[in-house]
């Protein structure tokens, strides 16, 4: 049977011999699967301190969980205590410049017994990220304290497709985290839902094919060590647009610079970040018998639900939870009644916290104005401070949990 | 898009696999019908998968009529349909809002209610392939009674959302042959052959231009003139990297398949003249403006006025299919008249004669002028007209 | 691609078969190497193809 004259193959490709094309076909997939899946075991990131622009979402560089795996592996032994920093741009060390990153003093402090890697991504949430990493590491380094920050009276809420959930998703549909009923249901609910099905569906088929052609741990390597062709802000314009992603310094700006100190807490901004700063009167509307400020029963219980979901229950005792305190430059600015509410929601949400299970502190109550760089992040002085809070609830975790004597 | 996620691939994959396992011709075409549904579906969604049932089904019971009067009523249900859900707004902005706002703000109210969020998928292009039938069937060509094949014909996944736009007469035999065909390793590496290169041209070339374009459009003024004129050759390259990049994987995946859809370029930009130029870009597209609305309106049999004012309604519409703004009308209108020049000058008195013997010796300058013509016509395409009027004048140092 | 057939029918003939195969391996690795990047680049946010949008 021949096909119809006027439908005839095209001439374009008609050179082309089937057998050796589909032989280098196949060649050229399982070579490359290859490569990413050493890639997925290579840590090319020496001398690694943190996900900074270059290697990180914002950029349009996703660190694979392999990759980050890869640095951690690299970094420390299974018989330290691996200290993995998750969280958002707090711990990330927005504002201190490398060298003085508040996660590198805290390993100076705690010293060889403990391994300190930070993978906080700017804007994620506790459970992304650095949170996927430790999980799926129980087993490898089974002797670990996973830290995270939250602001007060927040719910630990990151579940859809967003764009620093990808982590997750890959450990999750790959088989990498802990079997948690609760989780399991959630993503049940997520995949029932018809705006987030769709999204959800490309990420289970991506990781499907991750799982057999390592892709992105193989062009991830490529981007970083040789040449980036995916779109980013770094450059002007091509070519240094394409200049492998290990070109770019972490240029993390010191907010204890002179250039910064005095753009640190712009007028422009300033209502706004008081109506931040006021946010407790949201939850606190009456005080109670003793004439403290009450948080709705409502609201008691969905924190205390949200914070119960965050993680399987025997991952939440190793889960230093931290909570900050705001600029003394807009908390000075709070009247009595404000202030006073405001206290009573570090203390509420460190109970919460308690209660769920996690141990939990406040951290930046007595810093000052130069310990921050803005409202929130912390200036390299503040970082240093921070670091000597965590370092002995770090230790004494370490204790409790019977990892060191 | 569409080719760009994974869930395409995936489905691409398994609806391929599936439709050369199977052992009977009915069988391929259930599956492949099946298929496409599916795809369809997913990514039109259920408010966008109604408006081309009915036309299908419209289309389908016209063309089995065999009725003159039942072709022409679905053909202009088919051009209501597409100036509905495309041009609605733009022809009330356009027609409506000079005269009287508030009639203008109502009509747009209206249409906004009962139009889906977004036009239908696909439906510049299967309005095309609908008009086509009904146009063939109407005047005397067999019509499709198998209800499977006129699925197929209408929502075949490879060419459903951005062609090439098929004719029926050519595709029906190409179906019918792979429905039947053993196994062919030929097409299977030739399709994947030009699946890659279409993905090649996309990823590798035009989304690479495009950064440039991006980042660089934005300072067209203060550039110095090679770095203007560099952007426009991107900015020509772009658009024919992307769009012959989108043809080719959906020639590619059809090739897989086993069936063959039309070419939609062959090298445009070594075209000598403009009318080379047509007969080389958006192929299918040019070939139903030509069958459909220029030969239609008269072509180019009654003298060369006539000849002229069809081809400038006919591209004028080409440049209205490519979107709802003024801009892609002047686009069109732009082509129009570069044809039009093209077509008669060499009836002009003294310099026609001229112009003529120059490009006969010097087939070179006919290259430079047609694809300065074309590549410039690109920033009308592109940005507002004032921009590209703007942009036009900065490449010649035209502040 | 004329040019090319051309060129390739002045070779020996014993050597067209060979230059074919190698050619056509050439291809498949070059595809590979294509698709695999589409699987990477698929995950990242990318231009839509510009006719889509038509």
């Amino acid at each position: 049977m021949n096909p119809p004259d006027e439908h005839a193959p095209r001439a374009r490709f008609g050179w082309i011999r089937p057998a050796w094309f589909l032989a280098g076909l196949a060649l050229g997939l399982a070579g490359l699967a290859w490569l990413g899946y050493r890639s997925s075991r290579t840590d090319f990131h020496p001398g690694y301190v943190r996900i900074y622009q270059a290697i990180s979402p914002e950029t349009s560089y996703y660190p694979t969980l392999g990759e980050m795996e890869s640095i951690v592996r690299a970094k420390c032994r299974p018989g330290q205590v691996l200290v993995v920093v998750g969280g958002n741009s707090i711990l990330q060390g927005v504002w201190q410049p490398v060298g003085e990153v508040w996660s590198q003093r805290l390993q100076a402090l705690l010293g060889g017994h403990y391994c300190v890697v930070n993978f906080a991504f700017r804007g994620s949430s506790p459970t992304d990220g650095g949170a996927v990493v430790a999980e799926a590491l129980r087993k490898e380094f089974p002797h670990q304290i996973y830290i995270a920050d939250e602001a007060p009276l927040t719910g630990v809420g990151s579940w859809g497709p967003e764009s620093y959930r990808y982590v997750f998703w890959d450990a999750y549909f790959g088989g990498r985290l802990l079997p948690d009923a609760a989780r399991d249901a959630r993503v049940r609910e997520l995949e029932a839902d018809p705006a987030q099905r769709r999204a959800l569906r490309e990420l289970r088929i991506a990781d499907g094919f991750g799982r057999i052609f390592h892709q992105d741990d193989w062009w991830n390597q490529v981007c970083y060590r040789w040449l980036c062709t995916i779109p980013s802000d770094l450059g002007p314009a091509i070519p240094e647009l394409w200049r492998p992603r290990k070109d770019f310094a972490d240029q993390e700006p010191d907010a204890t610079d002179p250039v910064w100190l005095g753009r640190r807490y712009p007028d422009n901004v300033l209502a706004t970040e008081m109506q931040i700063e006021r946010s407790a009167a949201l939850f606190y509307h009456s005080r109670g018998p003793d004439g403290r400020w009450q948080l709705a029963e409502a609201t008691r219980q969905d924190l205390s639900s949200l914070f119960t979901a965050a993680f399987p229950a025997p991952l939440r005792a190793r889960t230093l939870m931290l909570i900050g305190y705001d600029s003394p430059y807009y908390r000075s600015r709070l009247d009595a009644d404000e202030a006073s509410r405001q206290e009573q929601a570090y203390e509420d949400t460190l109970r919460l916290w308690h209660e769920a299970g996690y141990p939990a502190i406040a951290y930046g109550r007595n810093f000052n104005e130069n310990d921050y760089g803005d409202r929130i992040h912390l200036s390299k002085l503040g970082g240093a401070k921070l670091a000597d809070a965590v370092a002995p609830a770090v230790r004494q975790l370490a204790q409790k949990l019977g990892y060191l004597p | 898009m569409i080719f760009t996620t994974y869930w395409f691939l995936l489905f691409a994959v398994v609806a391929i696999v599936v439709f050369r396992a199977l052992p009977w011709a009915a069988a391929r075409q259930g599956w492949l019908a099946l298929a496409c549904a599916v795809f369809h579906y997913h990514f039109a969604g259920p408010a966008g998968v109604k408006p081309i049932i009915v036309l299908m089904v419209l289309t389908y019971f016209a063309g089995l009529s065999r009725r003159r009067a039942a072709c022409v009523a679905a053909m202009v249900a088919c051009v209501i349909a597409l100036c509905f859900y495309k041009y609605s707004l733009f022809l009330i902005g356009s027609a409506v809002a000079p005269f009287s706002a508030g009639l203008a703000a109502s009509l747009a109210r209206l249409a906004t209610h009962a139009m889906p969020g977004a036009p239908p998928l696909g439906v510049s292009f299967f309005t095309f392939e609908f008009v086509h039938y009904l146009f063939e069937v109407r005047r005397g060509g067999e019509p499709i009674r198998n209800p499977v094949k006129f699925l197929l014909f209408a929502i075949f996944f490879p060419s459903l959302v951005a062609g090439p736009i098929k004719r029926y007469a050519q595709f029906l035999p190409s179906l019918e042959w792979a429905s039947r065909a053993p196994f062919s390793a030929d097409d299977l590496a030739q399709g994947l052959a030009r699946v890659g290169l279409g993905f090649a041209k996309k990823l590798l070339i035009a989304d690479q231009l495009t950064l440039y374009i991006d980042q660089n459009q934005p300072h067209f003024g203060e550039t110095g003139l090679f770095g203007r004129w560099l952007l426009l050759v991107a900015i020509a390259f772009r658009i024919l990297m992307d769009f012959s990049g989108y043809s080719d994987i959906a020639i590619g995946c059809a090739q897989i398949l086993g069936i063959r859809l039309p070419e939609n370029f062959a090298w445009p930009y070594g075209a000598r003249d403009l009318q080379q130029f047509w007969q080389r870009w958006h192929m299918s597209l040019t070939s139903w403006i030509r069958d459909y609305i220029y030969i239609p309106l008269g072509g180019s049999r009654r003298g060369w006025a006539r000849r002229v004012i069809n081809g400038l309604i006919a591209f004028g519409l080409c440049g209205l299919w490519h979107g709802a703004a003024r801009h892609y009308v002047l686009w069109g209108v732009y082509h129009g008249v570069g044809l039009g020049v093209c077509a008669t000058y060499e009836r002009w008195p003294v310099a026609g004669a001229a112009v003529s013997k120059v490009f006969r010796k010097e087939p070179l300058a006919g290259w430079v002028l047609t694809q300065l013509f074309s590549w410039m016509g690109w920033l009308l395409f592109f940005y507002p007209t004032a921009v590209a009027v703007r942009m036009a004048g900065q490449l010649f140092g035209v502040a | 691609m004329n040019t090319l057939n051309r060129w390739a029918g002045r070779l020996p003939a014993p050597l067209r078969p060979i230059l074919a195969s190698a050619l056509s391996l050439l291809a498949g690795l070059a595809v590979a190497l294509v698709l695999h990047y589409v699987l990477y680049r698929v995950g990242l946010p990318s231009k839509p193809f510009i006719y889509v949008s038509f």
